[in-house]
């Protein structure tokens, strides 16, 4: 699993091209679109919004059932057939 | 969850993930649609305004305090064309930017006809002398409708399309800085921040150890800190992914700032004007001790509402300028930095399993960017003003360009107002429990005490000569 090394960390990459490892964004356990976020998450349309910016890509793990960072990563990571990407 | 079992899984989660947006969030989030929306407008006006003729016409708002019902039909019949056309108006800048974020338009018009027609009745009410003299202003005339309407009524849940209350908040405050000299953020701005940081600071601090104390993970506690310190439910949604919080912490958190909030909207107005607090002074104090923009503005709006009544000093515009100074540029604007920081202790201090380190670029994604459509429009007007003497700025360029903007602003505010209260069905609600809710309100108590302090006390001079 590849690790993040701040080293090599690009600024103007990153905001480019978003998260570049294997991480909770092309995993198949990870879900993070505005509408099902809205839905699994009572009030947050009230006074916000799943299309936020604060937001970011955060997203529901369902397999460690946490609302966490799409480029939080685990050892339990599942290609996402649907929508993932190779990385 | 593998094979078969895999194959289902990704049945069901199709549409239920979206891709890393990069630059795409510029037509995918809402924050950015506010910011094209708002200047658009702002655009639009100008270059009415330079060819000679204003957008005031399709700006008409319903007619001031009222008593006699015969005032509003002949308004209304004077000006239903006007309003039509508005209405129109409104749904194309909207109807673009509802699609782009993924909505469907055949869901959103008819829930927005709905929004709008209730709107102009808000106005007509809220107007009415009666009500006036009731404290009620539209604002809470708007927030009241609709929590009697989606708790006792009930409406399809797809109406929800055109219930944007994050949007229209947004796109009304990027119209707002049209309405508010750039000169007075820099003056007032760094007043703002110092107050902010200092109440934001400390009320994270007690919701946080109280929690702790009380025995609460660290996540929730933290989620809960920054639901009440830093931006009410975009605060905790925030901050519950940047430590990774456990799934059920965030709607807890969020029903708790829901409530509170709720209950500040009608109590800080009133507990203001009993005070006879200015409307500068009270914005402030509102802008310190709410929990939410939307829920915020209501209040502040309010209370600009009261201006004029025996004993508020100030005028009407100073309660939303104080309320967005302290709100928006004192507390908003760091969002990013504290989901920084929060993720750096969790990820370091924490145990988590799950995670990355933290990268700086954390504080860009999670800016508001509304706030920067909010600070161009405010240095666009404030450029164009420069151009003009003051004399001649409130004579021709206030009537013909800033006040249209500022008429269009309190549409979009009293979208939100309403949609506050439709989208407010307190049994959808997750059940927050004991220990969160005392960890939550210590905070509110210590954020109401200090915030009303700062406001009256040591920055009154700030806040209470807002207008000079």
């Amino acid at each position: 699993m590849p690790v993040r090394n701040m080293k090599s960390f690009s600024l103007k990459k990153e905001i480019a091209d978003g998260p570049q490892v294997a991480c909770c964004m092309v995993c198949a356990h990870f879900s993070n679109s505005p509408e099902f976020l809205e839905r699994a998450i009572p009030g947050l349309k009230t006074m916000s919004s799943g299309h936020a910016s604060v937001r970011k890509d955060d997203g529901i793990c369902s397999l460690h059932d946490l609302y966490l960072s799409a480029s939080a990563y685990c050892e339990q990571f599942a290609q996402d057939n649907v929508t993932g990407r190779t990385v | 969850m593998m094979g078969n079992t895999q194959d289902s899984w990704n049945e069901d989660k199709a549409g239920q993930k979206v891709q890393s947006m990069g630059w795409k969030e510029l037509w995918l989030k809402e924050d950015w649609w506010a910011i094209w929306l708002g200047l658009g407008i702002v655009i639009v006006a100008y270059l009415f305004f330079t060819g000679g003729s204003s957008i005031k016409w399709i700006a008409v708002l319903p007619p001031g305090k009222w008593t006699e019902f015969s005032a509003i039909t002949q308004h209304f019949s004077e000006h239903i064309g006007q309003y039509v056309a508005q209405f129109v108006m409104w749904c194309v800048i909207f109807g673009v930017s509802i699609r782009a974020l993924g909505f469907k338009l055949s869901e959103f018009y008819p829930s927005f006809l709905f929004v709008y027609i209730f709107s102009i009745i808000i106005f007509v009410i809220g107007q009415n002398k009666t009500f006036i003299n009731l404290n009620l202003e539209p604002p809470l005339v708007a927030l009241l409708l609709g929590l009697i309407i989606s708790n006792f009524i009930g409406l399809p849940k797809w109406m929800d399309t055109g219930f944007r209350v994050e949007y229209y908040i947004k796109t009304g405050i990027v119209l707002l800085g049209a309405t508010l000299p750039f000169t007075l953020i820099i003056w007032a701005g760094p007043t703002a921040i110092v107050q902010a940081s200092i109440v934001s600071i400390i009320t994270f601090m007690v919701i946080y150890f109280v929690g702790i104390k009380m025995g609460l993970d660290r996540r929730l506690a933290a989620t809960l800190g920054a639901g009440g310190a830093v931006c009410g439910v975009s605060g905790a949604i925030a901050i519950a992914g940047a430590v990774g919080a456990k799934k059920e912490h965030a709607p807890v958190a969020i029903t708790l700032v829901i409530v509170w909030a709720i209950v500040m909207i009608f109590v800080l107005p009133l507990v203001s004007k009993a005070l006879q607090l200015p409307t500068g002074v009270a914005g402030a104090w509102i802008g310190t001790s709410e929990f939410a923009d939307a829920a915020g503005f209501a209040a502040a709006n309010t209370y600009g509402g009261y201006a004029g009544q025996p004993g508020i000093a100030g005028n009407p515009d100073d309660a939303v300028k104080a309320f967005t100074l302290m709100k928006v540029v004192g507390r908003d604007v760091w969002i990013g930095i504290w989901a920084f920081v929060m993720a750096l202790i969790a990820t370091t201090r924490w145990e988590r399993v799950p995670g990355t380190k933290p990268n700086p670029a954390e504080i860009w994604w999670r800016f508001p960017k509304f706030v920067i459509g909010f600070l161009l429009a405010s240095i666009i007007v404030t450029l164009i003003a420069t151009q003009y003497g003051e004399a001649e700025f409130k004579k021709t360029v206030f009537p013909a360009m800033v006040g249209p903007i500022k008429d269009l602003r309190t549409w979009a505010f009293i979208f939100c107002f309403f949609s506050i209260g439709l989208t407010t069905r307190f049994r959808e609600l997750a059940s927050a429990g004991t220990k969160p809710f005392l960890a939550f309100t210590s905070g509110v108590v210590v954020n109401v005490i200090l915030g009303f302090i700062l406001s009256t006390m040591v920055f009154v001079e700030y806040w209470s000569n807002l207008s000079h």
